[in-house]
């Protein structure tokens, strides 16, 4: 669904003709269906909130980054920012259902957004969904082939989960071409693998 | 006959004739006369008059004073005339006796003598008529007769000649000297002054001739003196008095004639000799009934037929057939009557020649029709077989014949007092006997409705009812019982009086019901009904009007009629009992209706109205068993479960009864009570069932003390089940499920072998057949299950010294772990399969562990115990690497698709094993990069 220009109303236009009107809203992260979606621009206060929020998620406060979260979703809750946020807190508070259903909505916003697809791959992950875990991971390579950290979880998924030690090397060197400081542990992987796969 | 009336000329007195003399008239006699020639011609007057009044008696006495007291011949002669005159004009003696006439005459014969010795010419001629006249009247015949021929001999033209002939001819004739009397008569005949003494003439010539065996003659005679009195037209009708008397005798004379013959054939040749005459029917009719007064039928009878020979077209023809059948009859003869009346009627029956009859013929010939159906009718009674149907077949067509004639000639059917009517009702009785069913109903329509109305129309109709009825009953098809319908309304709509009036109706509502014509048939019910009919009609009715109302779904309405019928029908009537049953359907049926429509207590009323309108029935059973139903709907559990058990004990053997059963345990079930609802169950398997059936009974006794929470009762029944019912009921996976709830139940009641051996029992069923995904993953479970209750009791073995001791033991619970793992891995259930591999993998962990933190013997030196360490690390090693390996199986199952727990799990032990290859730690965002993104 493409992104439209900001708007300085807020209203949901319902593609249907004849069924506008204001709904009540849906589960936050969801999208609702066949709905377009308008977002508005973040107003100053609403950008210092999710500075807010992602502070308490740094210091381990989850619940409060809920709360404040929440105070910011009234109006924004299909800002991309906001689903990443409401994304990372549910993941923190075991809620990975929610966390899938907001990175989801984002990525139907922002298909290239690389932190959603990496996150959303890594859920995938947790719910045996692999190989579409390693799609998406590749996926968001092709429009963010400079991401090392995508480069680094499709390298494990690739090692660990689908067994294709060439691909896991690949993207392990990836990783570490793309990283300022070479990561001692993964060079170490790069040699079993080297050894493995010869 | 003496004709001669001379002038009387002479009177001396002028006689008054009183009114008490008895005549209106006056005779004037003239006083003063001296002589017989002053005498002026007598006067007879009339009205009033003034002349002196004398009675006639007195002036016959003063003429026979002149006449005894006159001398002159002349003047005797004269006055004896007068007073010849005065006596004939008035027709009395008018007081002269007989005795004094003769003497006067007889002396007046002397003055006769004297006047004719002078006399000639004509005036001789009349005074010896007149001497043959007083001659007469004084006895003297011979002398009278002699007068009379002086005249025939002398004076042939006088105007006394045909006289004196004629009364010669009568001296003659009765003297029996018919030759003289004829030829004295021919000369009258001869010279009769007018027609009509010639005629006389002529009929006494005939008879003279007749007497004098001039047969021949005589009958030309007659046939001519007939000839003046025969007219065109009227024949001898217009004859009458002394002439008619004489045709008659010419008749007679010409039936003697021709009897004295050869009869008919004598008169036929009569006719041809003299010709034949227009009257010759009137002269057969006489012959043949002369004859037949004398006892001659034959000839009567020939009589009729040579007429019919001779003149077939003459209009007496016809008549003539009748007469014979008149002779035969007279005569006795029945049989020949018979063939005269068939003969009659096949000459005259058509129409047209029945109409060409004389009525009087007609009216016969018609009777003839009559007559003989009648005839035939009463033979087609007295006889049997073909000769029956014979006369039966002859009866109803001359009978027919009579009914078409009598509708035609309504005034002749009317004189013989029989109405069309009735003969065409009796042909086509006759009809329906001789086998001409289709010519009798015809017959008895037109008998019913055609003809003009008469008291037996009635039986005409009925009778035609019961004809379309024994044609249906033989026939039974579409068009005899519509053609049956058809009359049998007919005879209820015209004659609703008649007496067979209800049973005709209830014939006819039966097949108007037959005929699906509902409505037609519900009509005539009611009237049957409600009329004055017998019990058994009555009770058709409301049989009839109980089917109809039950079709009609009006089963309130069908109930009130089989509670009529029930009335009507007598205790020790074998109907009762069907009786009984419909009345009870017909509330039964209300019932369910009333129950459709959720009127449960209206229909649980009804119901019970069954149950009582047919006790002990099949009806009773169903009525009672579902008023149940209705208890049960209402949710009153406790009175369904009395009732039903009341229908049990009443209807043991009834095949309701095992559903009361089922209904007992419904009940209990829905009441809350499903242990009571398998005791139940239980209690009341009926013996009949099939053993598969019984084991399902008794599993299904199970699950209801499943969930009564008796769980040892179906416990038992589920163990029995599979020890004894699995050849019976159920296949493989059924089996499978049984084990599987028996586990659960063995598991809820702590029983842990017991619960063992059903898991053994699930992994070996589902390892010996191909079941289905579901019964080998409850296999694989319950491998599953043994595995991990070996593995603990592996877990619970502790290694010590000495190790190989132990270790055997722990290798051998291990292995019997491992056996019961690698069977749930077989039966391919990725969930199983991935557990058992981690659980294997995880046992040879744990044996890994087990085998480097056992007991280490006490007293080794420095080196032997790090010898022994070595040792350990030996002996561990393998089985670490062959945990790794188990879980690099698990592993391996992620690229097929199969990621479960279990899977993850073997990941982290591999992470845990050998970090350096399986431990990678993903990379989350971090709410900080998110936000510089």
């Amino acid at each position: 669904m493409k992104r439209l220009a900001e708007w300085g109303t807020v209203f949901i236009m319902g593609l249907v003709a004849g069924c506008a009107g204001m709904p009540s809203g849906p589960e936050p992260g969801r999208m609702p269906d066949r709905v377009e979606l308008v977002t508005l621009a973040l107003a100053p206060s609403d950008r210092e909130q999710l500075e807010q929020v992602r502070a308490s998620l740094a210091g381990g406060r989850v619940d409060a980054a809920g709360r404040q979260l929440e105070r910011v979703e009234g109006d924004h809750r299909f800002h991309p920012d906001v689903l990443m946020l409401r994304a990372m807190v549910a993941r923190h508070q075991e809620r990975p259902k929610q966390a899938v259903r907001a990175l989801e909505a984002l990525l139907d916003q922002s298909p290239e957004h690389a932190a959603a697809a990496n996150d959303l791959a890594l859920l995938y992950r947790q719910q045996g969904r692999i190989d579409q875990a390693a799609a998406l991971l590749r996926q968001a390579l092709e429009a963010n082939p400079e991401h090392p950290q995508l480069h680094y979880n499709l390298a494990v998924l690739s090692e660990l989960y689908l067994l294709d030690l060439e691909q896991a090397l690949a993207h392990y060197r990836r990783y570490q071409s793309l990283t300022e400081a070479e990561d001692e542990e993964v060079a170490l992987w790069i040699r079993d693998l080297e050894r493995r796969v010869e | 006959m003496m004709r001669a009336v001379s002038l009387l000329n002479a009177g001396l007195l002028v006689l008054f004739l009183s009114a008490g003399s008895g005549a209106g008239a006056t005779v004037l006699l003239q006083e003063g006369a001296a002589t017989l020639g002053d005498l002026s011609p007598i006067v007879i007057r009339t009205g009033n008059g003034s002349s002196p009044e004398v009675s006639l008696e007195e002036a016959v006495r003063r003429h026979a004073r002149v006449f005894r007291r006159a001398d002159d011949p002349l003047v005797r002669v004269r006055t004896l005339n007068r007073i010849q005159n005065l006596q004939a004009r008035f027709g009395d003696p008018l007081g002269l006796s007989e005795e004094a006439s003769e003497q006067l005459h007889r002396a007046a014969l002397e003055d006769f003598e004297t006047l004719l010795a002078d006399a000639k010419g004509e005036r001789a001629a009349e005074l010896l008529y007149e001497a043959a006249r007083a001659s007469d009247i004084a006895g003297q015949p011979q002398r009278s007769v002699g007068y009379l021929e002086r005249i025939l001999e002398r004076h042939r033209d006088s105007a006394f000649m045909a006289e004196a002939a004629f009364r010669t001819g009568e001296y003659r004739f009765s003297e029996g000297r018919y030759a003289q009397a004829a030829a004295a008569f021919s000369k009258a005949r001869e010279h009769g002054p007018d027609e009509d003494f010639r005629n006389d003439s002529l009929y006494m010539l005939g008879w003279s001739r007749f007497l004098n065996d001039e047969a021949m003659k005589a009958a030309g005679l007659f046939l001519v003196f007939m000839d003046r009195y025969h007219e065109p037209g009227t024949g001898f009708g217009r004859v009458s008095g002394k002439d008619a008397e004489q045709v008659a005798d010419a008749q007679r004379v010409l039936s003697l004639i021709a009897t004295y013959d050869r009869g008919p054939e004598t008169l036929a040749r009569v006719l041809d000799a003299h010709g034949d005459r227009p009257y010759a029917a009137a002269l057969y009719d006489h012959l043949l009934r002369f004859l037949r007064e004398r006892g001659d039928h034959q000839g009567s009878v020939a009589t009729a037929k040579a007429f019919r020979d001779h003149y077939p077209e003459h209009p007496s023809a016809p008549a003539m057939l009748t007469e014979i059948v008149e002779s035969w009859r007279l005569a006795g003869d029945a049989q020949r009557m018979r063939d005269a009346m068939g003969a009659a009627v096949e000459a005259h029956a058509g129409p047209e020649a029945m109409a060409a009859l004389d009525r009087p013929v007609r009216r016969r010939v018609m009777g003839y029709l009559r007559a003989l159906g009648v005839w035939h009718y009463t033979r087609g009674q007295a006889l049997e077989g073909r000769e029956s149907r014979r006369h039966y077949r002859q009866a109803s067509r001359r009978l027919s014949q009579y009914a078409d004639r009598a509708g035609r000639f309504r005034m002749e059917a009317g004189v013989m007092g029989t109405g069309a009517g009735y003969m065409v009702l009796l042909a086509g009785d006759a009809a329906l006997r001789s086998g001409r069913t289709a010519g009798a109903a015809d017959l008895y329509a037109r008998a019913a409705w055609s003809e003009p109305p008469f008291p037996g129309a009635g039986e005409a109709a009925y009778a035609l009812v019961q004809l379309r009825h024994d044609q249906w009953r033989k026939q039974e098809n579409v068009d005899s019982r519509n053609r049956l319908i058809a009359d049998a309304r007919r005879f209820v709509q015209d004659f609703p009086r008649h007496a067979d009036i209800n049973g005709v109706r209830q014939t006819l509502a039966n097949r108007l019901y037959e005929a699906g014509r509902y409505a037609e048939a519900r009509g005539v019910a009611r009237t049957l009904v409600e009329a004055d009919a017998t019990d058994d009609q009555r009770r058709a009715g409301w049989i009839l009007l109980g089917h109809l109302r039950m079709d009609a779904e009006e089963y309130a309405e069908a109930a009130s009629a089989w509670a009529e019928v029930r009335q009507l029908t007598p205790a020790d009537d074998d109907r009762l009992a069907d009786f009984r049953g419909r009345h009870g359907v017909a509330f039964y049926r209300e019932a369910e209706r009333l129950a459709d429509r959720e009127q449960f207590e209206r229909a649980r009323e009804r119901f019970r109205q069954a149950y009582r309108a047919a006790p002990g029935t099949e009806v009773a059973a169903s009525a009672r068993y579902d008023e149940t139903g209705l208890v049960l709907e209402l949710a009153q559990w406790d009175e369904a479960i009395r009732l039903l058990e009341a229908f049990r004990e009443r209807f043991p053997e009834h095949e309701l009864a095992p559903g009361a059963n089922e209904r007992i345990v419904h009940a209990h079930r829905q009441a809350g009570r499903p242990g009571e609802a398998a005791d139940a169950m239980l209690a009341a398997i009926p013996d009949e069932l099939n053993t598969e059936e019984r084991w399902s009974r008794r599993l299904r006794a199970a699950w209801y003390y499943r969930e009564a929470g008796r769980l040892a009762d179906s416990v038992a029944l589920y163990e029995r089940y599979l020890a004894e019912g699995t050849d019976h009921l159920g296949g493989h996976a059924f089996q499978q499920e049984r084990r599987h709830e028996l586990a659960r139940m063995q598991e809820a009641l702590e029983r842990e072998e017991a619960l063992a051996a059903t898991h053994r029992a699930i992994v070996e069923a589902g390892e010996g057949a191909g079941g289905t995904a579901r019964s080998a993953r409850l296999a694989s479970r319950s491998a599953l299950w043994l595995g991990r209750r070996a593995a603990e009791g592996f877990e619970r073995i502790e290694l010590g010294a000495p190790l190989e001791e132990s270790l055997a033991r722990k290798r051998d619970a291990l292995a019997e772990s491992l056996d019961w793992f690698r069977r749930a891995e077989r039966f391919g259930i990725a969930e199983t399969a991935t557990e058992s591999t981690y659980r294997m993998a995880e046992l040879y962990r744990q044996l890994a562990r087990d085998v480097l933190d056992s007991e280490r013997p006490s007293g080794l030196s420095d080196l032997q115990a790090n010898q022994y360490e070595m040792l350990l690390e030996e002996e561990a090693y393998p089985f670490e690497e062959k945990a790794i390996e188990l879980h690099q199986r698990n592993q391996q199952r992620i690229p097929e698709g199969h990621w479960t727990g279990w899977v993850n799990r073997s990941l982290d032990s591999l992470a845990e094993l050998f970090p350096a290859r399986y431990e990678r730690d993903l990379q989350w965002t971090e709410a900080r990069h998110e936000a510089a993104r």
